[in-house]
């Protein structure tokens, strides 16, 4: 045990020192907040929320987003290293992991700084009750996010094409998990799909908390199915990585430079 | 000296092809194994099997008294590798930093890392830079870097695919160097490669694939002895006059756009001589040398593969 959290640390903080010693890095950021900034000042005038302004709500939503969907690029830091990964000690899922929690850092660096920025800026008052969900709900979210990331890792083991699929999933998710509108404006059927996705439940918890809006179940509830459907996602994604590298292992179906 | 791998009829299936098809080998521990083939032929998969990236359909691998695929957990801990396409290096980081990334996967206890970390970055003449950026090293000093990643955990077994490949002269011979000297430590290299010239000096024996299947296998000299010529006249010529008397004595190649004539013989002897000076007026330049491995491998496999091509 204490040679794979060993192995985690090392993993995670060899890829955050990496990754801040890239100025392109922190370039990439600054457009991707510009941008939301840029969506949050138009949108103002059109919205608004009672206590937070829209512009302050969006960016942080984006921030929490941001934090939690990490994940979905996940495959690609597998696929790049899967001809080594595969024949290494380590198992797959820590590899996986590791690099997980350096990308979660990276993410949390810079959302952590806007998220403080909106707060100080609104002067937003937190309730350690309040603060207690909002820390519950991300860190579950965060655990769901390695599930998915376990299961990306697993299919872009498989299929070079899945590249593709991620950034069309982070866009459905924005949409599904209510960032941009609430639960309540998308289509009957596809709201069930909503309805299993964690992150809806953190935002909602969010938007409930900081903007008096109603929520779709009562906190508790809502704190259940977040930490239920997280724990349940990472597991089953543990058990999928696990399943598909034995699987390509036996069946030659590696897909491979 | 045991056996450090038995490969009995192995089948690799590929989605849509037959790679490796019934093959069988040894390698005893302390050897130097070149795998040879044209591409396509199938040494690489031979050297993801070997590495348990990938497992054999059928038939049986036994790797250091361990058997493909039950105990490939326990193989990986004994075993180096080295791809053609690297390992990942992230770029903005230090060797040293990626010899602490690597041991950390390769589940090396904390306290040996700095040990062995400074003894591999000396072997391979990398701790002078061992501070230097990734993307500041030669591709030479990042190839010994995976050499030295590859080395990490002391493997017995140590499975190099092309290590060669687009190296200096000074770092070839460094690897070839350090092969040898590592292989008498009683450890085991197995190399995929195409610079036959160099695998011919150091390899203890040598396994020739074509289209998946063993061609040959049996150590260098062996190997010689069934090529059928054993030198290689070239004759750069001032007009296109060819002596086609050669023809008795060995096998006569003509390439008159570049007005050259290439004899392969068996031995040297008085009647070739009598034949080459009788081209020395038509002649600008003569290079009389023996048949490289690469120039008898394709001999070999030209002969002994449409040989038994023919016997089915």
């Amino acid at each position: 045990m204490k040679m794979i959290l060993r192995s985690i640390f090392v993993i995670a903080s060899k890829y955050i020192k990496n990754w801040i010693q890239y100025r392109g890095n922190l370039i990439g950021i600054s457009i991707y907040f510009s941008s939301i900034f840029f969506y949050a000042i138009i949108m103002n005038p059109l919205l608004n929320f009672e206590g937070l302004s829209f512009t302050s709500y969006v960016l942080l939503s984006f921030a929490i987003y941001n934090m939690i969907s990490f994940s979905l690029f996940m495959f690609n830091i597998f696929h790049a290293n899967k001809e080594i990964i595969l024949t290494l000690p380590i198992l797959p899922w820590i590899f996986a992991l590791g690099k997980m929690m350096g990308q979660l850092t990276t993410s949390i660096l810079f959302s952590s700084l806007l998220i403080l920025f909106i707060l100080l800026s609104q002067r937003l008052l937190i309730t350690p009750y309040v603060a207690f969900l909002l820390f519950i709900s991300i860190l579950f979210s965060i655990i769901f996010s390695f599930g998915i990331g376990f299961v990306m890792s697993g299919i872009g083991l498989r299929y070079v094409s899945f590249k593709y699929i991620p950034s069309l999933l982070q866009i459905l998710l924005l949409f599904l998990c209510g960032v941009l509108s609430p639960i309540s404006m998308l289509p009957h059927g596809v709201k069930y799909i909503s309805y299993i996705i964690p992150y809806t439940y953190c935002i909602d918890i969010i938007r409930g908390l900081l903007l008096d809006y109603p929520t779709i179940l009562p906190f508790s509830i809502e704190i259940m199915l977040i930490i239920s459907l997280s724990l349940m996602f990472f597991v089953a994604g543990k058990f999928f990585l696990n399943i598909i590298v034995e699987n390509v292992r036996k069946n030659s179906l590696i897909v491979l430079r | 000296m045991e056996d450090i791998i038995i490969a009995d009829k192995v089948n690799i299936y590929y989605p849509k092809y037959h790679c490796i098809k019934n093959l069988s080998f040894k390698v005893k521990g302390g050897e130097i194994f070149s795998l040879l083939g044209p591409n396509g032929s199938g040494k690489t998969t031979v050297l993801r099997c070997l590495s348990t990236l990938i497992y054999p359909q059928s038939g049986k691998i036994n790797i250091m008294g361990f058997s493909l695929p039950e105990e490939s957990q326990k193989i990986r801990r004994e075993i180096g590798v080295m791809f053609e396409g690297g390992i990942e290096l992230m770029w903005r980081l230090t060797p040293k930093d990626m010899m602490e990334y690597y041991a950390a996967l390769k589940l090396i206890s904390r306290s040996d890392v700095k040990e062995v970390t400074k003894e591999l970055l000396e072997t391979v003449g990398l701790w002078e830079v061992r501070n230097k950026k990734i993307y500041q090293l030669s591709r030479g000093m990042k190839q010994k870097l995976h050499l030295a990643v590859a080395l990490l955990s002391k493997p017995r077994l140590l499975l190099l695919d092309e290590p060669l490949l687009g190296l200096d002269i000074d770092t070839q011979n460094f690897f070839v160097d350090y092969i040898k000297k590592y292989a008498k430590q009683k450890n085991t290299v197995i190399i995929a490669g195409h610079y036959l010239h160099i695998l011919e000096k150091i390899s203890h024996k040598v396994l020739i694939l074509k289209n998946g299947k063993k061609v040959i296998e049996g150590n260098i000299k062996n190997l010689m002895k069934r090529i059928k010529w054993r030198y290689k006249i070239t004759i750069t010529l001032l007009s296109n006059y060819y002596n086609y008397s050669f023809d008795r004595i060995g096998d006569i190649h003509i390439d008159p756009k570049n007005r050259k004539m290439i004899v392969y013989v068996r031995a040297l002897n008085e009647e070739i001589f009598e034949e080459i000076l009788k081209m020395k007026k038509n002649a600008r330049d003569i290079d009389i040398r023996p048949l490289t491995l690469e120039e008898a491998y394709t001999d070999i496999l030209g002969d002994i593969y449409n040989e038994k091509e023919n016997r089915k």
